[in-house]
């Protein structure tokens, strides 16, 4: 299993580790017991966090209308996976964020490849584009609530807003880290117009734009939800406020964990496409 | 009657005329008040012939290849290419870059980064992969055509570059110290190589390089820089004869002489840096 | 000269500054005579800026905030060095750990408040515990990264001379992570900005957030756009301020940089 870091890793590390000196034959076996040892660790600190949870409420040490009970949760998801409310709560979330999101990208992409390909234009912009994307997008909530209610627009169009920002930054810095000798290559081989975007400018900003693309998914999914939650517009993060306003709490938690299980799910699948696209780049080889 | 010898005067004269002519090119970067890099140079480049250029490092070699290569454009003077004053890359042109390994995609297969540049010209699909072939095959890289770049040892990178550059089908080609990065087996590996396409396409090769032994071997003239600013010190005839091999020709007392006369003339530019820490 | 290159600097940050106060002139001019009870006119919301934050509400409401924010965000980058640095000393510990984190990082944050407000209660204990939970992650995986990668060759070097652990970890571990630290400290920032804003929005009784979303409830329309305008000028603050810290903490090793060029 490749243990990469997230998007916001400095990309000064990568420097390998020193290789394990194994022994010839027994090496394969001190893999593999190294490997089970990982992964027995790792469940053993699960099970820790999960019983420790568990003692917590059971004890009192924190009362039962604050923090449910591992086991309650469960049994109230299953539950909840039978009801339409649940699944209708999980969809308005998801498509927000997989709409939002796409909106975002196509807007944000071909405007960093414009602004980042032009040296006026990214001097233009610069300002306006670093001012923008510092604007926590949460702060425009009550803004975007104000204006367009509590509706599944509103949070699209926070969605859009707050996730461009760093698209339109990861695309400008992708096009303007083209390797100059292929620039060169470019030029002295008279490479027509299309060929320079579709098979060089792209593919060599297709790393960055894929950084980008992780964090805005991120972001996306926080907005969304955010917006739910606050804004009450449909979905996870309503039904998650509206739960807890009915004193429903082991069903608040039912919503929070489902939220989590997006926000892994979102995590991973940028993760494996990006892995599958970008099979030739050296971070990935 | 006079308009067949009218062109065939043409042809003649165009024969005659050399394919590529650096006049007077100078070249700063910045303000005028900037040091030269290039000063007064002034090359023929003939038709088949293999030019090497030599000098000492930090000598403006590579400055010299771009404005050859139409990349930059002198700050006064001019690159004639074929008759045609050069405003920018020509098309009869192709470049065999000294970091092959940056100068190939890595998001492309070979066979794809040599497809690359023929998807200007305006050749269909099948040609584009026959030349493809062809280039890789004159290379002797047949097998690795699905591969990728990262895939290949470095000395075989440089062979894909020399093949995109073949397969382009240019009338000259330029080659940026293309054996710089590679081990000395496999450089020899390669300056064969370059003679035996140099042979098997009649082509006009510019070569620029650091390295004398490889100037002297590889050339029909060697070109001697100066130190900077940059200018023609000297042009040697290479009078080795077309059949050169490692071995033999390395060891002739023939190429030694020349080796030592290329040699003195660098080491002379090289001189006064010596004589102030002496 | 200097005549000249100083013109040259003012006709740079003049061209950067250019679209940007062309933007806000146009706004301005487009919406002096709105009466649209949504899109107030610019000159409205920047007077109502003005009037309610500076000074009326700055001391009492804009304070808090930054006040949180500043706790929260310090104790989120002490804690995320100091155990990042613990589990990227050990690589087994690294490896069983990492996608754990990796797994709780790419919870959205925003699920987790409620839990908080529950266990919590509305409060400045809620606020600053949230920013610092939400704000550590980024540190703390850089902080692993950074130290698990120190260049093998300074590891090896602090061993042959056999220097005493705590003074490799100051002198050369820490350091050689600086840059991934930093990393990580930037994201956390901003991080750190949304959660407080969005703390305040969820339950405060005093803080920006707070006092925009008051605002909203009763319609003070000119009020949450000029809170929006402020958190604007906020993040784009702390940014920059940020961007100096960064400045002198990678002093060394922008130095190194270009020697290496």
């Amino acid at each position: 299993m490749t243990t990469r870091m997230g998007g916001t890793s400095s990309t000064v590390a990568g420097i390998a580790r020193p290789a394990r000196s194994l022994p010839e034959n027994g090496g394969r076996d001190l893999l593999h017991s190294r490997r089970a040892l990982v992964i027995g660790l790792r469940l053993l600190l699960v099970l820790i966090f999960l019983v420790g949870w568990q003692y917590v409420v059971a004890s009192g040490a924190l009362s039962e209308s604050v923090l449910a009970k591992p086991t309650t949760i469960v049994g109230e998801f299953g539950t909840l996976l039978t009801t339409g409310a649940f699944w209708s709560a999980a969809w308005s979330t998801t498509w927000t964020w997989a709409v939002g999101l796409l909106a975002a990208t196509l807007i944000a992409v071909p405007l960093g490849l414009l602004l980042g390909s032009s040296r006026l234009a990214y001097r233009l912009s610069r300002f306006t584009i670093d001012f923008l994307r510092t604007i926590p997008p949460i702060a425009l909530i009550p803004l975007v609530l104000l204006l367009f209610g509590a509706t599944e627009k509103m949070a699209l169009i926070l969605v859009i807003f707050g996730s461009t920002g760093s698209l339109v930054l990861a695309s400008m810095y992708g096009v303007q880290n083209v390797d100059p000798v292929v620039r060169d290559l470019a030029r002295s081989f008279r490479l027509r117009r299309r060929d320079v975007i579709g098979r060089i400018l792209l593919p060599s900003a297709a790393p960055f734009i894929a950084t980008g693309l992780r964090v805005s998914a991120a972001i996306a999914l926080l907005l969304t939800i955010g917006a739910e939650l606050i804004g009450g517009a449909p979905g996870l993060g309503n039904a998650m406020s509206v739960a807890q306003q009915s004193d429903h709490i082991p069903e608040m938690y039912c919503y929070i964990v489902a939220s989590a299980v997006i926000g892994a799910l979102v995590n991973l699948l940028i993760g494996r496409a990006e892995g599958r696209v970008l099979r030739w780049s050296p971070l990935h080889r | 009657m006079t308009t067949v010898t009218k062109t065939h005067d043409a042809t003649e004269e165009r024969h005659n005329r050399p394919l590529l002519s650096l006049q007077g090119v100078t070249k700063r970067y910045g303000s005028p008040a900037a040091p030269l890099v290039l000063e007064a140079i002034d090359l023929d480049v003939a038709r088949g012939r293999f030019v090497s250029i030599v000098g000492p490092s930090g000598a403006g070699k590579t400055t010299l290849l771009r404005c050859m290569a139409g990349l930059i454009s002198p700050s006064s003077g001019s690159v004639i290419m074929d008759g045609v004053e050069v405003t920018g890359p020509p098309s009869a042109l192709a470049l065999v870059f000294q970091d092959y390994s940056r100068s190939l995609l890595p998001w492309m297969s070979i066979r794809k980064n040599v497809e690359l540049p023929l998807r200007s010209q305006s050749i269909g699909k099948a040609d584009r992969r026959d030349r493809a072939v062809e280039g890789l095959a004159a290379v002797g890289l047949s097998e690795a055509t699905d591969r990728y770049p990262w895939q290949l040892s470095g000395g075989m990178q440089q062979r894909v570059a020399i093949a995109r550059a073949l397969a382009y089908r240019p009338e000259a080609l330029l080659m940026d110290e293309p054996f710089a990065s590679v081990d000395a087996q496999t450089r020899a590996d390669l300056e064969d190589l370059t003679l035996r396409v140099r042979e098997q396409f009649d082509m006009t090769i510019v070569l620029v390089t650091h390295d004398i032994d490889e100037a002297v071997y590889l050339g029909d003239e060697v070109i001697v820089l100066s130190g900077s600013p940059t200018c023609v010190r000297k042009r040697i005839e290479i009078d080795l004869g077309r059949e050169r091999d490692q071995l033999t020709t390395k060891s002739s007392s023939r190429f030694t002489h020349l080796r030592a006369e290329v040699l003195a003339l660098i080491q002379r530019d090289r001189a006064p840096a010596q004589d102030a820490t002496a | 000269m200097t005549i000249k290159r100083s013109f040259r600097w003012l006709g740079n940050v003049g061209l950067e500054l250019i679209v940007p106060a062309a933007l806000i002139a146009a706004w301005w001019i487009a919406s002096l005579h709105s009466t649209d009870i949504y899109y107030p006119p610019l000159k409205e919301i920047v007077e109502t800026l003005h009037s309610f934050w500076f000074f009326a509400h700055f001391g009492s409401d804009a304070v808090p905030t930054l006040v949180h924010l500043g706790i929260g965000w310090a104790i989120a980058v002490v804690v995320g060095v100091v155990v990042g640095t613990v589990l990227g000393l050990s690589e087994l510990a690294a490896e069983v750990v990492k996608p754990l984190l990796e797994f709780v990082r790419s919870v959205p944050i925003v699920a987790l408040l409620p839990i908080g407000l529950l266990i919590l209660g509305i409060g400045p204990t809620f606020q600053v515990t949230v920013i610092a939970f939400g704000a550590v992650w980024p540190v703390l995986l850089n902080t692993m990264d950074g130290v698990g990668s120190v260049d093998p060759i300074l590891v090896d070097l602090g061993r042959s001379f056999r220097i005493p652990h705590r003074l490799r970890l100051l002198k050369i571990t820490l350091p050689a992570a600086m840059p991934n630290i930093v990393t990580g400290m930037r994201t956390s920032v901003s991080i750190a900005v949304s959660i407080v804003i969005f703390s305040e929005l969820m339950g405060a009784t005093s803080g920006i957030g707070y006092q925009i979303l008051l605002a909203q409830d009763t319609f003070a329309v000119a009020e949450v756009w000029a809170g929006v305008i402020l958190l604007g000028l906020l993040g784009y603050l702390l940014n920059v301020l940020f961007r100096g810290l960064e400045h002198i903490l990678l002093r060394q090793h922008r130095n190194m940089g270009d020697l290496q060029r």
